[in-house]
């Protein structure tokens, strides 16, 4: 017996924790995909149940889905690819969620996912929309704004989507 | 929603150029992070910048600007007339070194943001008039936004050697220095610099027509003489010696200083490693550019080179009156038509740069150096700019 389970590898489960309450159980080589959770396994706070006080319930879901498209073995690239193709076509909303999640949990590749999925949603958008999604205030006056514009009035020609979806 | 403006201007890196820089007008913050060159850095790492061939062609009374969209390569049916005769000189790191002639010198622009700065020659300026081809640009964008304009002459006297003039876009004083090379030449036919210069590892590079190659680190300051490249005495030359811009050619590819050797029966091409200090040959395959006739029927030359690339233009308008732009494949070793240049056009050969897009700033005019020039002329370079500039930025960005 004691011969068997030595050639079995010992699978390590973790415990997450959104922001809501709910618990997420999680092969611990899936979750360590996050630099954040990888350095406090190391540290050896992971016995417990982990926090993620920032990562509400929605968000975690998401971002649980997205490691194991990506740390699973049996998944090819193309099942990759599709899996990745879907998922960036959430709302701009949800993917602003996950995109701060994965900054938090310091994953690397869903961050660039998700900025590179959120700058093809903005790209066509005024300046005054991209402001609104992202609630930034201008601090310029209007005389200040147009000889911004001035400098470089290529960058503004064109027709633009006032819309903010 | 609130999101930290770290990840706000991570998303804006990742937007095409011309967005990323109209994003500068969200709030101040924004717009000194956008201008920042490490930004430009990250944006340039993110996506596929196009990068430009442009060439000049004349007919009697005027001059006129094409470009060639490469990488992939296209053809492009953008063609301008500028109101005054310019020529660009270098192109590096999104800025273009102009030449406006005598009434005012060099012009260091950016097609981007229309910044342009004036220079005039250094003197003596009778030893720069003809020799414009031998300036160049050494931009340091994105690590900094400084640049130098470095130019090479000869030294008189029996001692001989070069000389190197420079100008820093940092220099408080806003004038030309002046650095030395005291070398014997006087055993040498090789003293003719005629290919353009090249900027890599710090240094602008010229290539003399032994095949060494002279170097000027615009950092340290120091010129050098690189070793001759060893194979260039395995092969047989086309005119019994290398001749610059006919045979022989200065570039970069991945980053490198490259070499570009045509032979009678073989193209060499060798890349220069300055750990080591020595030309290693990286491809050889039969000369298709040229029979070694003495008719220059078949003539060609490379003409840009970067990555797997390398553009050789076949001028056969001798027997065909077309020109054709080759494109060299390393990885496949072959090489196809990749465009054919308008038959019309008196092309103005030796001089084609690449140009990519950049935020590269252009330093102002130092006091010091203010280029005097008529308002007349005035009205005209800044015409001719702008014209320029729409013509760059045109389907570009």
């Amino acid at each position: 017996m004691a011969e068997a389970s030595s050639s079995i590898t010992e699978k390590f489960f973790l415990t997450l924790k959104s922001s809501d309450g709910d618990e997420f159980v999680l092969e611990e080589s899936i979750a360590i995909q996050s630099i954040t959770i990888k350095n406090m396994v190391e540290d050896g706070c992971s016995s417990s149940v982990i926090p993620l006080s920032k990562v509400d319930t929605e968000t975690l879901i998401k971002v649980i889905e997205y490691m194991k498209m990506h740390s699973s073995t049996s998944s090819n690239e193309e099942e990759i690819e599709n899996f990745d193709k879907k998922f960036v076509s959430n709302s701009i909303n949800t993917i602003l969620n996950i995109l701060e999640a994965a900054n938090f949990l310091d994953i690397n590749n869903l961050l660039e996912l998700c900025a590179e999925a959120v700058a093809n949603r903005i790209k066509n958008k005024t300046p005054e929309a991209v402001r609104k999604i992202f609630n930034i205030t201008s601090d310029f006056t209007p005389e200040e704004e147009a000889e911004i514009r001035n400098e470089t009035p290529w960058a503004f020609e064109g027709n633009l989507d006032h819309s903010l979806d | 929603m609130e999101l930290n403006d770290d990840l706000v201007v991570e998303i804006i890196s990742y937007l095409p150029l011309k967005l990323a820089v109209r994003c500068k007008v969200l709030n101040k913050n924004f717009n000194s992070w956008i201008s920042d060159p490490k930004f430009s850095q990250t944006l340039l790492q993110h996506q596929n910048i196009s990068t430009l061939l442009l060439y000049s062609s004349s007919d009697r009374s005027s001059q006129h600007f094409h470009k060639i969209f490469i990488n992939p390569i296209v053809t492009t049916e953008y063609k301008t007339t500028l109101p005054v005769n310019v020529d660009v000189v270098a192109s590096s790191k999104g800025l273009l070194l102009l030449n406006f002639g005598e009434v005012v010198g060099f012009c260091v622009f950016n097609p981007l943001t229309g910044a342009h700065q004036l220079i005039p020659y250094p003197k003596p300026t009778k030893d720069y008039r003809t020799r414009i081809g031998n300036a160049c640009l050494a931009v340091d964008y994105p690590t900094s936004d400084q640049y130098k304009l470095v130019t090479i002459g000869q030294l008189g006297g029996k001692e001989g050697g070069y000389k190197f003039q420079v100008f820093s876009s940092e220099g408080s004083d806003g004038m030309w220095h002046k650095f030395q090379l005291r070398m014997d030449l006087s055993n040498t036919f090789s003293n003719f610099l005629s290919c353009n210069p090249v900027y890599v590892n710090d240094s602008v590079h010229w290539l003399r027509n032994d095949g060494r190659v002279v170097a000027f680190n615009t950092k340290r300051e120091e010129a050098t003489v690189l070793d001759l490249p060893e194979f260039i005495n395995h092969h047989d030359p086309i005119h019994g010696t290398i001749k610059p811009r006919f045979d022989t050619w200065l570039g970069i590819a991945q980053g490198l200083l490259t070499l570009i050797c045509l032979f009678k029966k073989s193209t060499v091409i060798a890349s220069y490693d300055y750990v080591t200090n020595n030309w290693r040959v990286t491809h050889t395959s039969a000369n298709f550019i040229k029979g070694v006739s003495r008719f220059r029927h078949n003539f060609g030359f490379p003409i840009w080179i970067d990555n797997k690339q390398v553009l050789f233009l076949l001028d056969r308008r001798h027997v065909k009156e077309v020109r054709h732009l080759y494109e060299y494949d390393s990885e496949m070793n072959r090489y196809k038509i990749a465009a054919v240049l308008d038959k019309d056009d008196r092309v103005t050969l030796y001089r084609l740069p690449a140009f990519s897009p950049t935020l590269a700033s252009v330093h102002k005019t130092l006091s010091a150096v203010t280029v005097t020039v008529d308002l007349k002329h005035l009205s005209a370079i800044t015409a001719t700019l702008d014209e320029l500039k729409r013509f760059i930025t045109e389907g570009t960005c």
